[in-house]
């Protein structure tokens, strides 16, 4: 049995009266391709905001690596939210230089490459860059770390279909082996070839969990045409 | 860490305040000049309507000057506070609060830097005015001497009489500057996590509401203090008078050292970002 990197033990969420995520339990092992997939409001984005730290649980608890999201899981978790966080007046340099002061796992030389693959000069000032141009810059960073879980929300979303397939690659070939990577997106068909497993989310709740290998074989079809399936209007 | 922290937040205030720090530096050196230039016409002119249209658009300069200079500290609160609530509670929050920092070493770096803003407006002001004062109102020399013996004279007062008091007041200023801060990153802190909509309306208005409170504090406590002397001699309602401010300073330090732990205890347990 593989080490557990994210557990969710009777997690609730609450916005006011709203339920977002309800009694959710569920972990994650170590050396996976997760694909968090469901439609609108199902939770995703929150649950990976609970996992980040940036939400507080209304209840239950979420674990990253055995302890409770804080400065030490913020080490070993590189997390990539659906926004754009960096100032526009700062340059990309600058934005790798930020990482490289605090993360300790971030291989600058490593970024620097991805940044001249994917045409974004060092020198550009992120307010002059496209929002599709921000957010690869922001995978490029995130995807330079050595981390132990990654949490990528929607990473392939805002860009076009050649960056995705580059993207892809890196997010395969970047992750080491004990690492884990989840991801959210409505783009199942893309991300599908990538994944190893998926939990599928609706109303707050994981309403199936399980390897994609398994789940083609037993139903008989795509986790694409799965989905579909299950989340037939 | 906090190191880095402060690195990075000294960088991104510097980008917002040095720019108005030198244009308020060099309106004021432009505001010496002009004041100069008036005192000078004004002592030595003829009083002709040539003059007078002179003295009187120099005179509309040098209150402008005079007003920017002496708003340039409330305009540097301003910038920290929307620094504040920028890096933490919008967009780049996603960034600053998944750091590998502990949330109380943001809270101290943002408090850090936003106090030495504060100072350094506070010298920038001050010198600036001094500057003027010094430079602007002499007419035949460098700078104005009567100001030397003015200067000499209340200093003669600077004894054991005067000094409590002053440092008394002095304490009560810094104390009030610290409370001013925290209590701004506590009422965007509230604001930020409580308010659905219209946060930072919601944040002015926690601000006003717990300044209401601290203010009625100072004076119900001042006036308890006072109370007492009010039945006895003069002496004893001066020495009450002369305390104040540094009991003042101290419900400050108190009001903001709770202020601050609950701010950091907010961050830390009550996060929601959006």
């Amino acid at each position: 049995m593989s080490e557990t990197v994210l557990e969710a033990r009777g997690l609730c969420k609450s916005y006011g009266a709203q339920p977002v995520i309800y009694d959710m339990n569920f972990s994650l092992p170590a050396g996976r391709i997760i694909g968090l997939l469901g439609p609108n409001g199902s939770g995703k984005t929150t649950l990976i905001k609970l996992a980040a730290g940036i939400l507080t649980p209304t209840s239950g608890e979420i674990l990253v690596n055995g302890r409770e999201p804080d400065e030490v899981t913020c080490g070993l978790v590189s997390y990539l939210p659906e926004r754009t966080y960096f100032s526009g007046w700062m340059k990309a340099s600058a934005a790798v230089d930020y990482f490289a002061d605090f993360y300790a796992d971030f291989d600058k030389n490593r970024a620097l490459t991805m940044m001249s693959h994917l045409g974004i000069h060092p020198d550009s000032r992120l307010r002059t860059l496209s929002k599709g141009t921000k957010e690869k810059l922001q995978l490029v960073l995130v995807m330079s770390r050595a981390a132990r879980l990654y949490l990528l929300d929607e990473p392939i979303g805002g860009v076009d279909p050649a960056a995705r397939e580059y993207i892809l690659r890196t997010i395969i070939s970047n992750y080491a082996e004990n690492s884990t990577v989840l991801i959210s997106t409505h783009l199942i068909a893309d991300i599908e070839p990538v994944l190893d497993d998926f939990l599928f989310l609706r109303d707050g709740k994981i309403v199936m969990q399980s390897s994609t290998d398994e789940a083609r074989e037993k139903y008989g079809m795509s986790i694409d045409g799965l989905f579909r399936e299950v989340y037939r209007c | 860490m906090l190191g880095k922290l402060i690195k990075h937040d000294m960088r991104s205030l510097l980008r917002l305040i040095l720019p108005l720090t030198l244009a308020i530096i060099a309106s004021a050196l432009l505001c010496t000049l002009a004041l100069r230039l008036v005192v000078s016409t004004a002592s030595t002119g003829d009083g002709s309507g040539y003059e007078i249209m002179i003295i009187s658009s120099l005179g509309a300069y040098i209150f402008l000057n005079a007003a920017a200079v002496l708003i340039y500290p409330t305009v540097v609160t301003i910038l920290i506070m929307y620094n504040f609530y920028k890096n933490l509670y919008t967009d780049e929050g996603y960034l600053t609060f998944t750091l590998p920092v502990k949330r109380s070493s943001i809270l101290l770096s943002k408090f850090l830097t936003a106090e030495f803003w504060t100072f350094i407006s506070f010298v920038v002001t001050s010198g600036c005015v001094a500057f003027a004062i010094f430079f602007g109102t002499a007419t035949d020399t460098l700078y104005n001497t009567d100001i030397m013996p003015f200067i000499e004279f209340i200093l003669q007062f600077v004894d054991v009489t005067f000094t409590a008091p002053l440092i008394f007041y002095i304490i009560s200023m810094v104390a009030g500057s610290l409370f001013q801060t925290v209590i701004i990153f506590l009422a965007i802190t509230i604001g930020s996590i409580v308010a659905k909509k219209l946060k930072l309306l919601a944040a002015i208005g926690i601000y006003y509401a717990m300044d209401l409170v601290t203010s009625i504090v100072i004076s119900v406590i001042g006036f308890i203090m006072m109370i007492p002397s009010f039945m006895s001699d003069s002496s004893a309602l001066l020495s009450s008078i002369t305390l104040q401010p540094l009991v003042n300073g101290i419900i400050y330090v108190g009001f903001a050292v709770a202020s601050y732990i609950l701010t950091n205890s907010l961050m830390k347990n009550k996060l929601n970002l959006p």
